[in-house]
């Protein structure tokens, strides 16, 4: 809710004259950004499904490395070394191994919002405050995109490993979230989350006592289904069922044992005036990477 | 791949359009060469004469590009090329010097030339090509080709 200072609650129309006048002067400018930069951040940490999966790790060029190859930053990330154990007699010894340990590189990316235009006096005629504009052209896009390129990674790492089963189920059951866990269980994994639509979620308030017990279904009759997991596991809906298909249902190992998710620097917010001509974007640079393609699976609902 | 000094461009970048679009998997597409958009909005290396070819100003070598979705522990299986940033073309009037990453060292270049590109590289129009530059410098002793777009 956009704020007038005082607490209460300032209308659209004065945001915008507000912030018109207010870029009129170069040292504004400046705090105008940073404004818009936290409000940008909030909102994606509570919308990005990603971030949920794979809390973003803020880095620093001095993280990054430099290549010879090209002008861009890659982040090389070691996985660790396999180890094993061996029983032995007492006058045994054990094989000798040298240790070699796989290591991985994921390059950074940028994720921008279109770079708007507008006329201060065409702005000054919007009921809606410029905010919004800002919350629902840049933000929902940027973490539109970087869902999108992360799922890319996953439906990719699934290609590969195969973890990924058509069950005989229509809606989403007890037996149907079993079938996707024993997927990541098979790989001496744990499941950690598991990702779904709010469409598919649907299912889960249509429950019944027999699947839940008298007291959760009464609860989910009064209030709806209100824990944040469910059998045990964190429970993340999206309404993105663009990205997330519909009757595809993701089940995700804890971070450690999954991949990475970088973001260098942080997202950044740009505005200018020139004479009438304001314009504005935001962007930000991130690298996701998936190391262990085991900890990804997916069933798919019949 | 290509060095990162395939293109030396001559004009201020803020008069040209940056287009960025994603690469279709499996594609390379250096710094230098030229690319053209296939029917999913993805880039493609020019194959054929077209008048649709753009310079690629960020190319496939980048690591901004893409990234490669590998089984990192066991190696198992075809990897997997995904568009994260994409490639990026160069859109509007400008001058540029490429080196023989994106032209064909092969041909001889005269000044005021028609320029078309054939497999990703500029080559002399042979009179009814599409022409998408004129060479501004022949080819000189460093094999670089100086060229102004159409």
């Amino acid at each position: 809710m956009p704020s007038d200072g005082t607490g209460l609650a300032a209308s659209g129309s004065t945001i915008n004259a507000l912030f018109t006048e207010a870029l009129n002067d170069p040292s504004e400018i400046s705090k105008l950004a940073e404004a818009g930069g936290a409000f940008i951040r909030q909102k994606l940490r509570e919308l990005s499904f990603l971030r949920k999966i794979i809390p973003p790790v803020m880095v620093t060029k001095s993280d990054c490395q430099r290549s010879t190859q090209h002008d861009g930053l890659t982040k090389i990330v070691d996985i660790e070394p396999d180890s094993q154990a061996v029983p032995l007699t007492w006058r045994g010894e054990p094989d000798m191994s040298y240790v070699d340990a796989p290591r991985y590189e994921i390059g950074f990316f940028t994720i921008s919002s279109e770079e708007y235009q507008k006329t201060e006096q065409e702005l000054l005629a919007y009921e809606s405050p410029v905010t919004k504009i800002i919350e629902e052209n840049s933000v929902k896009d940027i973490q539109k995109v970087e869902d999108e390129k992360f799922l890319e990674h996953v439906d990719a790492a699934l290609a590969i490993s195969g973890n990924s089963a058509a069950v005989s189920d229509t809606r989403v059951t007890r037996n149907a979230i079993s079938q996707l866990i024993k997927l990541i269980t098979a790989d001496q994994l744990k499941l950690d989350c598991i990702l779904m639509t709010q469409e598919d979620f649907a299912d889960v308030l249509a429950w019944e006592a027999v699947d839940v017990g008298d007291r959760v279904a009464s609860e989910i009759t009064v209030d709806g289904y209100k824990y944040n997991t469910l059998l045990g596991y964190k429970l993340i809906t999206t309404i993105k069922n663009d990205i997330v298909l519909p009757k595809n249902i993701y089940g995700f190992a804890a971070p450690q044992f999954f991949g990475n998710f970088f973001i260098l620097n942080q997202t950044k917010f740009w505005i200018n005036k020139e004479a009438n001509l304001i314009r504005w974007r935001s962007w930000e640079d991130i690298a996701v990477g998936i190391a262990n393609i085991k900890a990804a699976a997916r069933i798919v609902l019949s | 791949m290509a060095s990162n000094g395939a293109v030396d461009l001559k004009t201020k970048l803020d008069i040209l359009e940056r287009l960025t679009k994603p690469v279709k998997a499996g594609e390379t597409i250096p710094t230098g060469t030229w690319a053209v958009l296939d029917a999913n909005e993805e880039f493609v290396a020019v194959t054929t004469k077209t008048i649709n070819g753009m310079l690629v100003w960020s190319g496939t070598e980048q690591p901004s590009s893409r990234n490669t979705q590998a089984d990192p522990i066991f190696g198992d299986s075809t990897e997997t090329d995904i568009s994260s940033g994409g490639v990026t073309v160069l859109h509007g009037k400008y001058r540029a010097v490429v080196d023989n990453t994106g032209f064909d060292d092969g041909e001889s270049y005269s000044i005021g030339d028609g320029l078309t590109v054939l497999n990703g590289v500029l080559t002399p129009d042979t009179g009814s090509d599409p022409v998408v530059a004129y060479v501004m410098q022949p080819v000189g002793a460093d094999n670089k080709l100086s060229f102004r777009s159409a």
